[in-house]
């Protein structure tokens, strides 16, 4: 049995997001989290289209970049930048840990 | 590169460049030029513009959000209108004054009166009004706590309320905004995330009197417009609903009508009307209203725009004195 890291919100089972899926965290206290794997790499955006604030885990993801289900604005999930119109500002950013087989928002 | 040229009610103008295939909201988004827009597919309405010069391409629409009368008349949605040369555009609101860009707010739940069987108010206080500049008759997208959706509602307080903001909600059956609303945690304080302010639908004060169709929670633009600009020019409020228990803030209104010289309001119900309510709908109302120099303002279920249009066209009103909220108001 491993020990959550202290001081850290566990988000979820490493081995439980395939590589090109995505889910929605809603921590306590925070906006909605949209955790990504990313061939391999773990991406955490927020959750809420900067555009008409819509939910992006409803949306659809192509490589790194992801559509939202709404006005079909993009935003990459690396940078968080927007890609594509109507969206205009970027999405911001979380630092993920991953350790001991679980992700974190570090 | 064409150039569009984009004149405000007020008179204030505003010149863009507007590439090959580019729309010109995109231009304007650009440019950061102040063209209102909303949806970028055609569906609000807020982008609408007369277009009085000039050449253009239209993409299919997927929603009707012009009609083809108004299509002849070049009106157009301009984030599906691409120019095939230099084109001047009329806008619906002024250039002086105008609302902040939108952006993401946050606000708490003041209250929820229930004002009707199918209505209720929602007051709420933002954050930090900063940043929340809104010209009467604008909209916000509502997103309560722990829904994944975000809804457009009309603001129906004045400018001059803020840090607080009203909204008229109607009640729809398997609504996810009316399952909040109803259950417990619709209480005092809870956070609110909104998106505004937005939209394009203002007082046109160029004639030298107001009319205001208003169907259901239509109203709620109309009452912000009305409480902001009172006694700037006389105006008309005709008001309709379905069925008595459908009727609301009909004490509140007769208290604004004594209030303010200069607005006269008139109610109507479709099913049993009784006192100084009439019987009809609101679009019936104008039968009794003279139409010379008058702006006309609509906001309500599609049918009841386009029964209060087919009226005034009848009766000789130029389609530039006619405008609509279009936006599906208050679901």
């Amino acid at each position: 049995m491993s020990t959550l890291m202290p001081g850290k919100i566990a988000l979820c089972q490493a081995d439980s997001l395939e590589p090109g899926q995505m889910t929605r965290f809603e921590p306590a206290g925070m906006d909605p989290l949209l955790l990504i794997n990313d061939g391999g790499t773990f991406r955490l955006i927020e959750d809420d289209c900067t555009h008409a604030i819509a939910s992006l885990a409803e949306g659809r993801l192509e490589g790194q970049t992801i559509f939202c289900p709404l006005h079909g604005g993009s935003f990459d999930i690396v940078t968080g930048k927007a890609k594509s119109l109507p969206c205009k500002h970027p999405l911001r950013t979380f630092t993920v840990a991953v350790d001991d087989g679980v992700v974190y928002l570090a | 590169m064409f150039r569009a040229s984009l004149h405000f009610q007020d008179g204030g103008t505003v010149t863009i460049d507007v590439a090959p295939g580019q729309t010109v909201v995109e231009a304007a988004l650009e440019a950061d030029a102040p063209l209102r827009s909303d949806c970028m597919s055609g569906d609000c309405g807020s982008c609408i513009a007369r277009c009085s010069a000039g050449t253009l391409a239209l993409d299919p629409m997927t929603t009707p959000i012009v009609s083809e009368d108004e299509r002849d008349e070049g009106i157009y949605p301009t984030c599906l209108t691409r120019l095939t040369s230099d084109a001047r555009f009329e806008l619906p609101y002024p250039l002086a004054s105008a609302p902040d860009a939108p952006g993401r707010h946050r606000a708490a739940l003041v209250r929820i009166d229930r004002l009707a069987k199918n209505v209720s108010r929602l007051v709420m206080r933002l954050d930090d009004p900063e940043g929340f500049r809104f010209q009467p008759g604008q909209y916000l997208r509502l997103r309560p706590p722990g829904l994944r959706v975000a809804r457009p509602f009309s603001i129906a307080s004045a400018p001059g309320d803020l840090p607080e903001l009203e909204l008229l909600i109607r009640h729809l059956p398997g609504g996810q905004v009316s399952g909040w609303l109803e259950s417990e945690a619709a209480a005092a304080g809870a956070p609110l995330t909104l998106q505004g302010p937005l939209g394009g639908f203002a007082l046109d004060d160029r004639a030298s009197r107001a009319v205001f169709v208003a169907g259901g929670t239509g109203l709620a633009p109309m009452l912000s417009i009305i409480r902001a600009h009172a006694g700037r020019l006389p105006m008309l409020l005709c008001f309709g609903c379905t069925r008595p228990e459908e009727l609301f803030l009909h004490d509140e209104l007769e208290q604004i009508a004594a209030d303010m010289p200069d607005l006269e309001v008139w109610i109507a119900l479709m099913e049993g009307a009784s006192g100084n309510v009439r019987a009809g709908t609101a679009v019936a109302l104008l039968a009794d209203d003279p139409v010379a120099d008058t702006s006309y303002h609509l906001c309500g279920p599609p049918a009841m725009v386009e029964a209060a249009r087919e009226v005034l066209r009848a009766r000789g009103v130029p389609s530039a004195l006619i405008r609509a909220e279009r936006f599906a108001v208050g679901i």
